[in-house]
């Protein structure tokens, strides 16, 4: 692996840094990085690792570019709106250094494919948005004992770490044996994500991946990193390989890759549409238009949602609310809860019926599907 | 500096000291001693799904229904977030 007079010259601030010099660029030339998910946190990985000079870097990513992703996910500009992410990536990444070989896997991970792809890589980098892919990421890699740099975000607050069990360390599943039930733990779309936290989280993943290409300092391996941005503080909790791990315990019950949806607790589709509990935004729509239905639609979501987007003749009840204000409402009425996304609307209905109303139904999809199927002139967020 | 389970409690800083440990920095009320699963259950968080840290030592989940909390213990507590 060689230097040309470019890549010289490219790559001096690190070549006169003694810790890297000729030897350590070398190694950052020669390192592949597998970088799952171009969203929040692959956009400041896969920009500065390659900026740095990895040779090559492969990008998993099967979603397209949402105007919602551009508070954040610095890959992808305005004019990349309804492109693949991959695509879009692989053009930014090849603008900063065309040197670095960029592979594109357009694909969603699954147990399926996970092995294939993680295998002709030394580094894997945990960018993704989800509980399943974020077990299944682990589980393949600890299998093919491939260092992960995982990084995760919410809100404010964000975690980093390195797992290794290869290197003495713990796996994700020594941190977190089983997932949250499904709803528990609210996603960036539901709960929102201040735009700057992936770069800050996303650097730190990529500054633990130039770690492991050059072989120096200290690693986040055995450690938990936590960044508050409102605070801004740092701290850090020591992390350590549970014996009695599932995957990379001294008596592993895994031994391959499952069906990550199904342990997540994931109900597959098909199941879901016969939700007796739920109703669609056109039966919303009806009970709006025909007020002799004698059918309320309350809005379950925050106030500061409601500013941003409501439907005409829809009340508010935040589900903060609900414990000390259900008895506004009366248990004798037909209401259709709505919320964003289907998800809290769901919880109100669970809290409204222990109180003993019995007819109440949540509107699927929430605002976001009216807005989708039946009135575009509200705002989607 | 620990108090034995049997000590009376006199006064409030000592009320205070027996029934709480701290948890990110801050007094947490629990039914100490309690096993450091106990704790989490009545703080309503999974403890399949929490990072904690005892006096300063990484604890495995597994070893959350044998570990003894005691007053004034010093807990910190990360919640799973999933974010990307």
């Amino acid at each position: 692996m060689e230097l040309n007079n470019e890549e010289i010259r490219r790559y001096s601030r690190h070549l006169i840094l003694p810790e890297v010099g000729l030897a350590g660029q070398k190694k950052i030339k020669g390192a592949s990085v597998l970088c799952i998910g171009a969203g929040g946190l692959g956009s400041p990985i896969a920009m500065y690792l390659a900026a740095a000079g990895i040779g090559k870097l492969g990008i998993v990513d099967f979603d397209t570019v949402d105007y919602s992703n551009l508070q954040r996910q610095i890959l992808h500009t305005d004019a990349d709106v309804g492109r693949s992410k991959a695509e879009s990536a692989k053009e930014t990444i090849h603008g900063i250094n065309p040197n670095c070989q960029v592979v594109i896997h357009n694909t969603r991970i699954s147990s399926e494919n996970a092995l294939d792809l993680i295998r002709p890589y030394d580094i894997v980098v945990d960018g993704t948005d989800n509980f399943p892919t974020r077990y299944l990421t682990n589980d393949a890699c600890v299998l093919l004992k491939k260092p992960n740099v995982y990084g995760s975000i919410f809100r404010f607050e964000g975690q980093a770490s390195v797992f290794a069990p290869h290197l003495g360390g713990p796996c994700y599943r020594c941190l977190y044996p089983e997932p949250p039930p499904p709803g528990m733990v609210p996603s960036c779309a539901e709960g929102g994500v201040l735009g700057v936290l992936p770069g800050i989280i996303g650097c730190i993943q990529a500054t633990e991946i130039l770690k492991l290409a050059i072989g120096k300092g200290t690693s986040l391996v055995g450690r938990l990193l936590l960044f508050n941005a409102l605070d801004l503080k740092f701290r850090e909790l020591k992390l350590r390989r549970d014996p009695q791990c599932p995957i990379c315990g001294d008596h592993p019950t895994i031994k391959e890759l499952i069906d990550y949806e199904t342990f997540c607790g994931i109900v597959p589709e098909p199941e879901n549409l016969g939700n007796p509990d739920e109703v669609t935004v056109q039966d919303m729509k009806k009970a709006l238009d025909n007020p002799g239905l004698g059918i309320k639609v309350v809005d379950v979501r925050e106030p500061d949602e409601y500013e941003i987007a409501k439907v005409a003749g829809v009340p508010l009840l935040p589900l903060s609310e609900l414990p000390s204000r259900f008895t506004e409402l009366d248990p004798n009425t037909q209401y259709y809860l709505h919320c964003k996304a289907g998800v809290r609307s769901l919880k109100a209905l669970n809290f409204l019926r222990q109180q003993g109303f019995k007819y109440v139904k949540s509107v699927q999809g929430g605002i976001t599907a009216w807005s989708d199927e039946i009135d575009r002139n509200v705002p989607r967020y | 500096m620990k108090s034995t389970a049997t000590s009376r409690v006199t006064d409030a800083w000592t009320l205070s000291k027996m029934d709480s440990v701290i948890a990110n920095g801050q007094p947490v009320a629990a039914p100490v001693p309690c096993s450091l699963e106990e704790f989490l259950m009545a703080q309503n968080l999974l403890p399949r799904s929490v990072v904690v840290e005892h006096n300063g030592e990484a604890v495995a989940p597994s070893e959350f229904p044998q570990r003894q909390i005691r007053a004034g213990d010093r807990l910190e507590i990360v919640k799973i977030v999933a974010g990307g």
